[in-house]
């Protein structure tokens, strides 16, 4: 019975190459494409080695050899300064600037969802805060709710994908730690205020200001930053459990 | 598994810089081609005596698009995706300042083996 190709070539040097390439700084997309490209060749130099009258195991391991050696494949991809990631160059602008970006574009996001649900839920209220309590269901308690949600979430969203980066490009857990610090230092002195009465045109005031304020909010950046490195000590403690001694 | 042991005595790369860059424009001016094919083409006119590592192609040709040298383009062939490089007017361009550079290159080299004591005056001094 003939081995499948997929089984022939699991033992390749490909799996070595990707985490030396990915340490080495290149961005993951190139290295995706290199390693690619590089097990397409391989199935087409097998093939080759096949008609030739090698034996699958023969052809596959000829195939490899033509290939070139794990050190002449990594040295022509690191010999492309150009192939490695923003995130490797400039980690410090990644990993302060970006969950900057991402955070202010969510908070905005939902601070427009505010004020579209005080528009629609509560037009003649002077502010869309501290309204009874409502029933959960109800639809009004539903979207600020969820809106609230998102607010609240945002940093820790946000810290995860600062982690995922970090992971992805096999960089050192510092540089997310410095995003997830500044994430939950945001988290906890921002404060929204939104006021009808604060802007004589009626239509409505919204800000966020950015003050330390004294105990819980100290408390709730620690939360912030536990809940968002939390995944990743998840991750490290299934990989160091799984991984070969 | 592989072993280095098995790899085949590759050309001496000290004289390899900016070869691997020329051959490949150099026959992709002819026709577009996937880099499995390109090697073989490379293998076929050069009567095998330049022998590489044959994946270190693909940094070359990822380089070269980056450069915007080549255009890539993902194409199915029997079955099975391929990705086709094939020259733009840049890298036309770029070919034609290498070949000069070569020949400026192997012709001055060519004077000094011949033992010409005045080869060097007649190299050209940009290079």
């Amino acid at each position: 019975m003939p081995t499948p190709l997929s089984n022939l070539f699991a033992p390749t040097p490909f799996p070595e190459l990707r985490e030396r390439l990915l340490r080495a700084g290149i961005a993951p997309r190139h290295v995706r494409r290199y390693l690619s490209e590089l097990s397409d060749h391989l199935t087409d130099l097998t093939a080759e080695e096949q008609t030739r009258g090698l034996s699958p195991t023969a052809a596959g391991s000829a195939a490899l050899a033509r290939l070139g050696s794990p050190d002449s494949l990594a040295n022509a991809a690191l010999a492309q300064p150009e192939a490695r990631s923003l995130t490797a160059r400039a980690p410090w602008a990644v990993f302060s600037l970006t969950p900057l970006a991402l955070l202010a574009a969510i908070w905005f996001l939902s601070l427009c969802l505010l004020r579209l649900g005080w528009q629609i839920f509560l037009p003649q209220a002077v502010t869309p805060f501290g309204h009874g309590p409502l029933q959960f269901f109800d639809p009004q308690n539903i979207y600020f709710q969820l809106n609230r949600s998102l607010y609240l979430g945002a940093p820790i969203l946000v810290g995860w994908c600062m982690l995922l980066i970090a992971i992805r490009q096999r960089l050192s857990v510092l540089w997310p730690i410095v995003s997830l610090a500044i994430l939950a230092v945001l988290a906890a002195t921002s404060h929204v205020q939104a006021n009808r009465e604060a802007v004589p045109t009626g239509l409505g005031h919204i800000s966020v200001d950015f003050a330390f304020r004294p105990a819980a909010q100290n408390e709730y950046a620690l939360v912030v930053f536990l809940l968002a490195v939390a995944p990743y000590l998840l991750w490290k403690f299934h990989t160091h459990r799984t991984s070969p001694a | 598994m592989y072993s280095p042991a098995m790899a085949p005595r590759e050309t001496n790369p000290s004289f390899m810089n900016g070869v691997p860059e020329l051959l490949i424009l150099s026959l992709l001016q002819q026709a577009e081609m996937y880099g499995y094919e390109l090697v073989h083409a490379i293998r076929d006119r050069t009567g095998a005596s330049i022998a590489l590592g044959e994946g270190v192609v693909y940094p070359v040709l990822h380089s070269l698009e980056r450069d915007g040298a080549l255009t890539a383009q993902r194409k199915p062939v029997n079955g099975r995706s391929r990705i086709y490089y094939s020259l733009t007017p840049t890298g036309s361009r770029r070919l034609s300042d290498l070949t000069d550079t070569w020949t400026t290159l192997t012709s001055s080299i060519q004077l000094v083996l011949n033992g010409n004591p005045n080869g060097a005056a007649h190299a050209h001094p940009t290079l």
